[in-house]
């Protein structure tokens, strides 16, 4: 099967700070249900929305679609400096663990930053 | 809480377009007056009139729908 890699931009303002992340296409590393690169990209990027969401409560924006395979999730305009703040333990972790995965998998994740507001 | 789908970004066999995938979005409005929330999170107008936004609690936001009439007798 030809691995077309996991991709996953991480928006980042121009002061640094980490303001959400977009993770697309197949990690093509087996067939679904048994593609482990993509179980552990799906548990990571949908938990840290949900920690977004449910446990920081910061007004965020996000899609997933499982047809196209895009999950993206930006803090709103909205959300305060204090939670643009706390946000960047989730984000920062979130991308710690994607690295991980990328080192062990380079053919089945991309990451990548994407300068946004 | 959304489901999690642990094999989001995996490669589907003979996934035709027909398949209905699932699709959420999300916002954090919530539905104030007259203003109704679909499955995916999707808010709509119940009844023609002036949008709202406004506080809902300390941390929170809803989207409302004033008829005109009421609006104007503000």
């Amino acid at each position: 099967m030809k691995p077309s890699g996991n991709a996953v931009a991480f928006f980042r303002r121009a002061d640094g700070a980490l303001t959400g992340y977009r993770a697309s296409g197949h990690a093509g590393y087996a067939e679904a249900g048994q593609d482990i690169v993509c179980a552990a990209v799906s548990a990571l990027t949908q938990s840290t929305l949900n920690g977004l969401t449910n446990v920081l409560k910061a007004p965020v924006m996000f899609e997933i679609d499982d047809e196209a395979a895009i999950l993206e999730a930006r803090l709103s305009p909205e959300a305060t400096e204090a939670q643009v703040k706390q946000a960047q333990l989730l984000l920062e972790t979130l991308l710690e663990g994607l690295r991980a995965i990328e080192r062990s998998y380079p053919r089945n994740v991309r990451i990548f930053f994407e300068e946004r507001r | 809480m959304f489901m999690m789908n642990l094999q989001l970004f995996a490669h589907k066999k003979g996934m035709g377009s027909s398949r209905n995938g699932r699709r959420q979005r999300g916002t954090k409005f919530h539905p104030g007056k007259n203003v109704g929330i679909g499955d995916d999170d999707t808010l709509y107008a119940k009844l023609d009139g002036v949008v709202k936004f406004e506080r809902l609690g300390k941390t929170r936001k809803q989207v409302s729908i004033y008829p005109k009439t009421e609006v104007a007798a503000e």
